[in-house]
């Protein structure tokens, strides 16, 4: 099913929930909604699912206005993040509930539940209770209601934050290959930018109510569009600097107190009307290295080793900034360092609309 | 140091804390119930004198020997009062919760308002209210309506004694169920009924399917709450009844008190206390036995 939100806008009294939100969502697609919490990105959901009317603007289900169907006929399969299991009946009880209401034939019935179960791994838990199961069984329960009556469409809410930290990226891997296996278009909310990189097609950042960004996790990692995307995507996150470009001589250099950048001569021709402008300069933590035997007025302040690489946090001039290093280096905090950027992976911003201005790449 | 104080004053203190409302509890709870079951066993009458005459109350009761005609009547009446109003007050009080939480939960508040009312007005206020309103002659609620447009008036309480008192207490008992379910139905998480909803239930099929089973706990505690409160209530019945037209409304509290306060023969009104302490300890009993009364009196009764 193909999903068209035109120009949605949601307003809860003075709190306007979602402003002016357009996005399409192809047939098939799995997308992600992606923002911190309070950013409209539940409301949203919300209102494809019918529960919410929009404020103003439409949403479309392959082509068709559905903004007066209720929920129970739009054909949809939802998760939510508390898992909803009916707490009075057995697993079986709840995965057949939305089939008996659609009078189902009892035979069918239970094929359907059974291949269901099959597909989830969940045929021992059948019998039992939500309060007599884990939180990963009442996870797959959940996903086997929304999925056994063959939904168009699949809403899943922030389904695994209350998964602990090791089955959440296990269920990440089959969440992801069941979606594909089955080609039912998906829409899964979340704030982990993790879970958005690894598992969607495409991301959708909203803040505030207002969407940030559409595009693949790749192109929101590479090329964000602004500097909330660019600090949202990725951990550990981006650094940022205020600096200021300033043309001395034949150069164009980004300063910021003792720190000094010259720009490469590519970038001196794009980048020229910008001179005098405040900027912020981004900078990915694996895109500097640290020089152990040069000294600057960087000093090591911390050095967290993750065993693939280690992660430094170095205190600069007015900043801190954390740095991806390979595992072996040797660092002492306290210690002096030089540090280094490789000139075709930086990102700038204008201080004031914080709109991007250079990506790597571009 | 607090352990020292404790020690010290633990005796003396629990004395002095408990000691008032233990003495009044004594005074005012056991005494009466110990003087009642011995007066049940005398024919204490209008004299006050303690004669004592074994179970020969109890053997007038149960229709031994010298037999009292109208106790047949009166038990049938008081389980018909009781089985009237308990489902009254049980379907009346889900009913208005359901509807002022799930269907109009604007016009929520204004209806649980309404059905509160009773519950704030004094006893004799809400008697008289239906009194007055079944008034057999034209000044009556009822009567007033009907006369005002030509119709002829109606004996109210002569023709439907039992339903009118039926259905005061049973509106009576409302206030408190319905309080009861609305706060039951208000934990239910609203992601529940939202997947109910999402699986294709209509707001009855979300009521039936998924509303009524999580109040399954609020509903027996209400329904044993109120058969015992039935079972001994009287004080409506006397003010809007009396108990007639002949015995027709006369429930065992209220016989019981008539026997006592009004013939003054306080031996034989006893001994009906007497049994209607005894039925009502074996049901209490039976509903602690049946619910467990750990889990009746512990938290979470809807398990979710």
């Amino acid at each position: 099913m193909r999903v068209s939100v035109d120009r949605l806008t949601k307003q809860f009294r003075d709190v306007r929930a979602v402003a002016d939100l357009s996005l399409e969502i192809r047939d098939g697609e799995f997308m992600a909604l992606l923002g911190p919490s309070g950013c409209g990105k539940t409301t949203t959901l919300l209102t494809i699912a019918g529960f919410y009317k929009p404020t103003s603007g439409t949403i479309l289900f392959d082509g068709r206005v559905v903004d007066n169907v209720p929920p129970r006929d739009r054909n949809i399969g939802m998760v939510f993040q508390s898992y909803a299991l009916y707490p009075h009946m057995t697993a079986h009880d709840n995965i057949a509930f939305p089939l008996k209401l659609r009078r189902v034939p009892r035979q069918e019935r239970e094929t359907r539940i059974k291949t269901v179960a099959a597909m989830l791994g969940i045929e021992d838990v059948l019998p039992r209770r939500p309060g007599e199961m884990s939180g990963g069984q009442q996870q797959r329960v959940a996903l086997a209601r929304a999925l056994v009556k063959k939904p168009g469409l699949l809403l899943l809410d922030e389904p695994l934050s209350n998964l602990d930290a090791k089955l959440r990226i296990v269920m990440r891997a089959e969440l992801k290959r069941l979606q594909k296996d089955l080609g039912i278009t998906t829409i899964f909310v979340t704030h982990d930018q993790t879970e958005a990189m690894t598992m969607a097609d495409r991301i959708a950042v909203q803040h505030q109510g207002a969407l940030q960004q559409v595009g693949s996790p790749e192109d929101l990692y590479r090329r964000p569009a602004n500097l909330f995307v660019a600090g949202f995507m990725g951990t550990p996150p981006m650094n940022f600097l205020d600096v200021s470009l300033e043309a001395t001589g034949d150069a164009l250099v980004l300063r910021r107190e003792s720190f000094r950048f010259s720009l490469p001569d590519p970038l001196k021709q794009s980048l020229g009307h910008l001179v005098d402008r405040k900027l912020i300069l981004g900078l990915r933590p694996e895109d500097i290295e640290i020089k152990p035997e040069e000294a600057s007025q960087a000093e090591v302040y911390v050095v967290e080793p993750l065993g693939r690489e280690a992660l430094v946090t170095v205190k600069v001039p007015g900043a801190m900034l954390k740095v991806l290093a390979p595992p072996h280096i040797q660092l002492q905090a306290g210690t002096h360092v030089g540090w280094h950027v490789m000139p075709d992976r930086i990102y700038l911003f204008d201080a004031g609309t914080e709109e991007a201005l250079l990506v790597p790449g571009s | 140091m607090r352990d020292v104080l404790r020690k010290r004053s633990g005796r003396g203190a629990l004395a002095f804390f408990m000691g008032p409302s233990a003495a009044l509890v004594v005074l005012f709870y056991f005494v009466p119930v110990i003087l009642t079951f011995l007066i049940a066993f005398t024919s204490m009458g209008r004299t006050l004198l303690w004669d004592f005459i074994g179970l020969g109350n109890f053997a007038r009761l149960f229709g031994i020997g010298a037999r009292d005609p109208l106790v047949p009547r009166i038990l049938v009446n008081t389980v018909v009062f009781t089985l009237g109003a308990l489902p009254v007050t049980v379907i009346g009080g889900l009913l208005i919760s359901v509807f002022s939480m799930r269907v109009r939960p604007g016009a929520g508040l204004f209806f649980r308002s309404v059905f509160f009312i009773p519950r704030a007005l004094p006893p004799v206020v809400w008697g008289f209210l239906w009194a007055w309103s079944f008034e057999g002659t034209r000044y009556g609620l009822f009567n007033a309506i009907r006369s005002a447009v030509g119709l002829p008036i109606v004996q109210w309480l002569i023709r439907y004694p039992m339903i009118i008192v039926v259905l005061a207490n049973g509106f009576l008992g409302i206030s408190l169920a319905m309080l009861v379910f609305s706060a039951a139905i208000a934990t239910i998480p609203r992601d529940l009924t939202r997947a109910a909803e999402v699986d294709g239930a209509s707001e009855g099929q979300i009521t039936r399917h998924i509303i009524l089973p999580l109040l399954r706990w609020p509903i027996l505690t209400m329904t044993a709450w109120h058969l015992m409160s039935f079972l001994n209530s009287y004080v409506y019945v006397m003010l809007i009844t009396g108990g007639g037209p002949y015995y027709m409304t006369e429930v065992w509290s209220l016989y019981a008190y008539h026997m006592a306060f009004v013939q003054y023969r306080y031996g034989y009104g006893a001994a009906f206390v007497v049994l209607l302490v005894v039925v009502n300890v074996s049901l209490l009993l039976l509903v602690l036995r049946a619910f467990g009364m750990r889990r009746m009196l512990t938290r979470g009764k809807i398990e979710v």
